[in-house]
């Protein structure tokens, strides 16, 4: 039952068949979602030696991400699909707010573990790329899925905002 | 490709939580360098007068111990004239108050942390370890950086006191978070006294000054600035001496003996008169040295203790003499930190007694017997960075967290004499190594004697720039887990930090006495219980005596080179020469 209604949530909005159909030619949004995320991809990958020797878990986080979003990329150009563009936007979601709680209440396990990190250039412009591929990844839903996944953008945006000005995220 | 407005919106708000939130902390810290008071803004060097941290009184005592509390608090304090600064500090205070014990006479010293939920800019939840450096303490009296207090929680730290008369000090040692902690103020002496030093007729009384120094950055609202440099290091453009501003000591017309503490975070200070007179070492880190030693210039790292005696009679009544710093590499200095303090000469002598310099003070310091020979093995221990990580051997604390405490460097058995090649390849840091429980007798720094004022019983040792410095140590008494680390605490919590174990199957320093809750009620608004009086019967102080000799090969070293083979330890006996031993 609850998977009929998110395929119905999921579906295809105006022009369906097109959008993600086989035959269709790489459009602009996907490539730009696949660029989006192969660009996220390439910093995980790059800082996932110095996670390592922190810690093998965090190595193995940035191993998980970096996959996913490298994968991610040639699957929206081959086989795109509402799905995959449902567990884009679900797997970029956490991965930014896991980020935000990292730099504000610290890692929640780990060596560091309530020791928030520091922010720096290179981490804000990878969080900034995920949240932009969210973006891209909303306007290829149809109307409801477009509608839901804006309310769980807002509703994590106000979680995060509320959890700050309440002083639980320092 | 087109969102809609409302949906830009929600996307907005979103993307503003993600980067705005993170950026904050960062942002903050730039928003407060930027708003730095301008150097035309602070106190002009020796307009503040010279003060000492008080003595702590013990709250109680009983036949064989002395017992002291101590809150660790967030306080309003007036370190720049007219301006107000959020410390923290021991009892509230920046310095802490001074304790003075006397040798083999235990103490127990109740730390409450009594702290904010969050650091005031910082934002992390400030728990603490106290640690007694130079104190051959039990591994879960050592201040264990994992062993940690919570706000809300107290910890009873039992401190055997058998170590010989010498200035140690107490500060916070929490994994992670040393240095901000530290920088808030979290810094003391602990003075030992025993019989032979009372002998001496060094100064004494008054004429024994503690003096702490440490740098700050502060805003133009006197709130203290935390820039660690890209997890590298912190200069401050204000030289605090006994938490006061380039202040000035007016002295008398004899011989003072000053117990020079350097607690800054990351800065080294090469001391000097101006005047061109030498300064008389006459204690290190770990006690009297057996000769007293005469310096230009002093090269100073953080956490070494150095007491020199400075003879006023030599200048006229009206003459100031500064304690200038020279500085040394890898410092960032200011225009503001080229001078200490200063003395203002006011009068003659008023008390003529203990004013000497002896040609001798403790010739038979144990530690300064030890001879290579007696060595059964030396270890190589690197201090480098390494991917933005600064490491020992490439190992940090986070591998020793990760192992769940149980890597160690080194296995030195328990009486083991070894000698420790501490290397620093780089040309671009220092690193001060501290080794905790034990004290050490330098033997030499690239292959060439130690500085004279180095001739005494340390527990830090400088290592400068693309040196290797050579030291040697009896490891003892306790058996256990100790911590040895870089005394740049910036350094140490990003994560210059390993341990090694001394014997086998000591006491576990996180479990065995963890910090405890203070009641419930005692945080909220209701009535404020405090924690168990001190010295409560159900929590009596043991303090074990140094174990029998190990049969323990203790040949367990990772990363070291081994010469002198993997003996056992036993032929050594009861660890004399070690910390403590000596009666």
């Amino acid at each position: 039952m609850a998977g009929v209604m998110l395929r119905r949530a999921l579906g295809p909005g105006p022009g369906p068949a097109a959008r993600f159909g086989r035959a269709m030619p790489w459009p602009t949004d996907r490539t730009i979602a696949a660029a989006l995320s192969l660009g996220a991809a390439w910093v995980h990958f790059a800082y996932l030696g110095s996670h390592l020797r922190q810690w093998w878990a965090y190595g193995a986080f940035f191993l998980a991400v970096g996959a996913g979003q490298g994968l991610f990329a040639p699957l929206m150009l081959r086989r795109p699909g509402p799905w995959l563009v449902a567990t884009g936007i679900a797997g970029n979601l956490a991965i930014v707010a896991l980020y935000v709680l990292t730099r504000t209440a610290g890692p929640p396990i780990g060596p560091h573990a309530h020791v928030p990190e520091p922010a720096g250039a290179v981490d804000l412009v990878t969080t900034a790329t995920e949240v932009l591929l969210i973006g891209v990844l909303m306007t290829m839903l149809g109307a409801r899925a477009r509608r839901l996944t804006g309310d769980l953008v807002l509703g994590f945006a106000v979680l995060l905002w509320a959890l700050r000005l309440t002083g639980h995220l320092p | 490709m087109e969102l809609k407005r409302r949906e830009l919106l929600k996307l907005g708000l979103f993307g503003s939580a993600a980067l705005m939130l993170p950026a904050e902390r960062v942002a903050r810290t730039r928003l407060a360098i930027a708003n730095r008071i301008p150097a035309s803004r602070l106190p002009r060097p020796f307009t503040v007068p010279f003060g000492v941290p008080p003595m702590l009184q013990p709250v109680r005592k009983d036949a064989t111990t002395d017992y002291y509390e101590l809150t660790q608090a967030q306080a309003s304090a007036e370190i720049l004239p007219g301006l107000r600064t959020d410390i923290w500090g021991y009892n509230g205070i920046a310095p802490g108050p001074t304790i003075r014990a006397r040798r083999d006479r235990p103490t127990v010293v109740r730390q409450i942390n009594r702290l904010p939920d969050v650091h005031p800019t910082l934002r992390y939840t400030p728990y603490t370890s106290t640690h007694l450096h130079g104190s051959p303490s039990l591994p879960q009296y050592d201040g264990y950086a994992s062993d940690i207090t919570s706000p809300g929680q107290f910890k009873d730290y039992r401190y055997p006191n058998t170590h010989e008369a010498s200035t140690l000090w107490y500060h916070d040692h929490a994994v992670h978070i040393t240095a901000p902690n530290a920088y808030m103020g979290f810094a003391a002496f602990y003075v030992i006294e025993d019989e032979l030093e009372d002998a001496l007729p060094i100064p004494h009384g008054r004429y024994d000054v503690p003096v702490v120094v440490r740098d700050a950055l502060f805003t133009k609202s006197g709130q203290l600035i935390f820039d660690d440099r890209g997890e590298s290091s912190l200069f401050g453009d204000v030289i605090l001496v006994n938490g006061r501003p380039w202040p000035a000591m007016p002295v008398e017309r004899r011989k003072y003996r000053f117990r020079l503490l350097n607690a800054s975070v990351s800065r080294s200070y090469r001391w000097a008169l101006s005047t061109g007179e030498p300064l008389t070492v006459i204690a290190t880190d770990g006690g009297l040295m057996p000769f007293p030693q005469q310096t230009a210039t002093l090269r100073h790292g953080m956490a070494e203790r150095y007491s020199i005696v400075i003879d006023f009679a030599k200048y006229r009544i009206g003459q100031r003499v500064v304690l200038r710093n020279l500085s040394l590499p890898d410092n960032v200095d200011f225009d503001t930190t080229g001078v200490g303090m200063a003395f203002d000469v006011v009068s003659d002598a008023t008390d003529t007694s203990d004013n000497e310099v002896p040609a001798e003070l403790n010739p038979d310091n144990p530690v300064m017997q030890l001879q290579p020979s007696m060595a059964r093995r030396t270890r190589l221990l690197e201090f480098e960075r390494q991917g933005g990580e600064w490491t020992v051997n490439r190992l940090t604390w986070e591998n020793v967290i990760n192992s769940g405490f149980r890597d160690v460097i080194a296995h030195p058995g328990v009486g083991d004499v070894e000698i420790w090649q501490l290397r620093n390849k780089s040309g671009g840091w220092f690193h001060p190594v501290h080794i905790h429980l034990v004290d050490f007798k330098i033997l030499d720094r690239n292959g060439k004697p130690p500085f004279a004022y180095e001739l005494g019983p340390k527990d830090t040792a400088y290592v400068g720039e693309n040196e290797t410095v050579r030291v040697i140590a009896r490891f003892g008494p306790h058996r256990g887990r100790y911590m040895m680390h870089c005394h740049n605490i910036v350094h140490e919590d990003h994560d210059m930090m390993v341990q090694f174990e001394v014997g086998a199957d000591g006491p576990d320093p996180i479990r065995t006495d963890p910090a405890r809750d203070i009641s419930a009620e005692a945080l909220g608004d209701g009535p404020s219980p405090d924690p168990p009086p001190l010295g409560d019967p159900t929590a009596p102080i043991e303090i074990p005596e140094p174990p029998p000799p190990s049969g323990s090969s203790g040949s367990g070293s990772s990363g070291g080179v081994s010469s002198g083979g993997s003996g056992s330890s036993g032929s050594s006996g009861s660890g004399s020469g070690s910390r403590g031993s000596r009666s």
